[in-house]
């Protein structure tokens, strides 16, 4: 079965790039363009990754990983953050919100970022990769 | 004829040969400093759940602590036997709220109510038995020590022990359970003087209740200055008041005392004239220090206040900068790795398009954040000298020039409607950040309209008024109810969409008011009916 990742993030812009990405990697990435449809899409593909902004304009990320981790359709389903904020206090926060990582995107290319999740999806327990940067 | 006890009769309720002197210096000032220190935590905290409780328990610890002097100080039976009820009905209560208190200061969340309810049910034999002999059978005497039944002996200190172990529990859970090392040391204390507060309170009692030697039991009063470290943990902890404060009161306080005594005391008229003016030198230089240290902890509220406003601006700011930041790097690192190359040439050309635009953006960025940043901390005002008469119909006309190409290339019918053509209406203000104000607004409108028009007016003032008010309206987006009270706020687009940077900084507003408000009489508000439905900004002006 192919495994599936799914991109939450608003920002078509960003979204192309991260498409392109995974493209390059030979995978395909399903994007939601916005909190509301992510959540739908998660419980109708239930990736096997998902890739949550938090910034988003229907909902935040932190919203949509809240409501992720408490429906027991998709409260397994590995989330990583992707987002341009950074600081201690919102890593934690996502990590206690059940997060498995938390990426900025200026410090994680979006070709690295697609070579991660390949690895992440074949090779590499997920438990592994518990790694906040 | 009712048997008293071996003693006199107490004076004013706590004062007899029976009880030591130390019990004034154990009990007394433990009950004002309770008091003191629950009232202010209660009203400095906003009067949050934790301050009640904080003053719940000092309002019980302060009752039982008088009821133990009357205890102590009277030689009728049944004032020892009414008011030992009483300190038998409020210790468990005591527990009761601590545990209550704990919960919420280290969950920081409000008890479950199965919780609340047990916590009730546990402490209701208490009261429902307190009138009958399982409570107290009698009072002995010889001692006017009373005799405990089976409820105050043993049930009470069962529930008490339920409470100080469910304490205990709950703060070495949540200690481990927290990663933050500054609310593991504050959960810690908090936890650690609670308990030893309770622990202290139980063993002088249980002493007392197994022994029925109720001197050696005053052992468990050590647990008072423990409870007052502690709520003085809680003001430090709240920032509610400040220890230097607190230390102040006491000293204006414990010193005022002391003197109004002595004029009681002092058998000598010479030395009473001299204690009288020590008290009320005392009250007026003591109300002056604590003055002048009320106004240090405002100040340094306010620059607490402007640190928290910095940091938050450079959070946002800095997610603000790192979005274009991340498109910019994202594409030029596909450019690197060779993932561009093969991509379409209409996909190639987009991404390259998509970096310009960026790039361009991030300069607006940079320059209004830099702005925004040195209008907040600088408390933007412009002085007399930069302020000077002029023609705003000549600067409207220079930003409708300015615009037109983008009105046209947005297929924006930009329209500006003169009050009379070559006529000055000269206005107090300044050119610079005034064309600047007004050329973000028409911008603004532009950008979003994605069809439709933006008209600029300028509407003359009625006879009798000094006022010019600038219109520029629209059929654009509009701006949506909720959102509309948050249109002035910094960032207030950044935090709601992601897509921020496309638009603009989300300050462009946020310089403008305060470009606008820092011109004589200066004003700028909007109407807009709503999303889609266009708006309207008018810009009030000083005529000079």
């Amino acid at each position: 079965m192919t495994k599936q990742v799914l991109l939450i993030e608003d920002d078509l812009d960003q979204a192309m790039l991260y498409f392109i990405a995974f493209q390059h990697v030979g995978m395909k990435l399903e994007t939601a363009d916005g909190g509301n449809y992510g959540l739908a899409q998660a419980r109708a593909l239930h990736p096997n990754l998902i890739l949550l902004d938090i910034i988003m304009e229907d909902m935040s990320g932190i919203e949509v990983l809240k409501k992720l981790k408490s429906d027991t359709t998709t409260n397994n389903i590995p989330v990583i953050m992707l987002s341009n904020l950074a600081g201690r206090e919102i890593m934690e926060q996502t990590k206690n919100l059940g997060a498995l990582a938390f990426w900025e995107k200026t410090k994680v290319m979006p070709t690295e970022i697609a070579t991660r999740c390949k690895r992440m999806m074949g090779v590499v327990p997920l438990d592994n990769l518990r790694h906040y940067r | 004829m009712e048997q008293l006890c071996p003693w006199e009769t107490a004076q004013y309720f706590i004062y007899s040969s029976n009880i030591p002197t130390l019990f004034f210096y154990s009990h007394i000032p433990a009950i004002i400093v309770a008091l003191l220190v629950g009232f202010l935590v209660f009203y400095r905290s906003g009067k949050s759940k934790v301050g009640i409780s904080l003053l719940t328990v000092s309002i019980l610890f302060s009752l039982w602590c008088l009821f133990d002097l009357i205890v102590w100080a009277t030689n009728r039976p049944d004032v020892v036997l009414f008011f030992w009820s009483l300190q038998i009905l409020v210790e468990p209560f005591v527990y009761l709220i601590c545990f209550y208190l704990a919960y919420i200061f280290i969950k920081n969340k409000d008890l479950l109510l199965k919780w609340k309810l047990l916590a009730i049910l546990l402490y209701l034999p208490v009261v429902l038995l307190l009138p009958t002999n399982y409570s107290l059978i009698g009072v002995n005497v010889s001692t006017c020590n009373a005799i405990e039944g089976f409820m105050a002996q043993y049930f009470t200190y069962i529930i008490e022990s339920v409470f100080i172990l469910s304490i205990t529990f709950l703060t070495i859970f949540e200690y481990r359970k927290i990663s933050t090392p500054t609310r593991k040391k504050e959960v810690m204390i908090f936890g650690i003087g609670i308990v030893l507060f309770l622990i202290a309170f139980s063993s002088g009692n249980l002493i007392g209740s197994f022994t029925e030697n109720w001197t050696l039991a005053q052992v468990g009063l050590i647990g008072m200055p423990i409870f007052i470290g502690f709520l003085m943990y809680g003001i430090v902890k709240y920032k509610t008041f400040n220890i230097k404060l607190v230390g102040s009161f006491a000293l204006v306080f414990s010193l005022a005392t002391l003197n109004f005594s002595m004029i009681f005391i002092s058998q000598v008229e010479t030395l009473r004239i001299v204690t009288t003016v020590t008290f009320l030198l005392t009250i007026i230089f003591g109300i002056a220090l604590i003055k002048n240290i009320l106004l240090e902890i405002k100040q340094n509220q306010a620059i607490e206040q402007l640190i928290k406003a910095r940091s938050d601006f450079l959070t946002v700011a800095s997610h603000q900068l790192r979005t274009p930041v991340s498109l910019i790097t994202g594409t030029l690192s596909l450019m690197q790795d060779g993932t561009i190359d093969q991509l379409p040439p209409d996909q190639k050309a987009k991404l390259l398009e998509g970096i310009f635009v960026k790039s361009r953006k991030l300069t607006c960025i940079i320059n209004d954040i830099l702005q925004a940043s040195e209008m907040d901390i600088m408390n933007f005002h412009l002085s007399k000298e930069a302020i000077k008469p002029l023609d705003v119909q000549k600067l409207l006309k220079k930003v409708y020039t300015d615009l037109q190409e983008k009105a046209d290339a947005s297929k924006i019918t930009l329209t500006y409607e003169q009050v009379a053509s070559d006529k000055a209406v000269m206005v107090s203000g300044n050119e610079h950040y005034l064309e600047n104000a007004l050329f973000n607004i028409v911008d603004n409108a532009i950008k979003y309209t994605p069809k439709g028009f933006v008209k600029m007016e300028l509407l003359l003032p009625e006879i009798g008024t000094n006022k010019v008010i600038v219109k520029i309206s629209d059929s654009g987006i509009g701006v949506p109810v909720d959102d509309q009270p948050k249109i002035f706020e910094k960032f207030t687009r950044a935090r709601n969409a992601v897509n921020s940077y496309a638009d603009g900084s989300g300050l462009g507003l946020f310089i403008v008011k305060k470009i606008i408000e820092a011109h004589p009489g200066g004003k700028i508000y909007f109407i807009s009916p709503g999303e889609g439905k266009g708006t309207t900004f008018y810009v009030e002006l000083t005529k000079s």
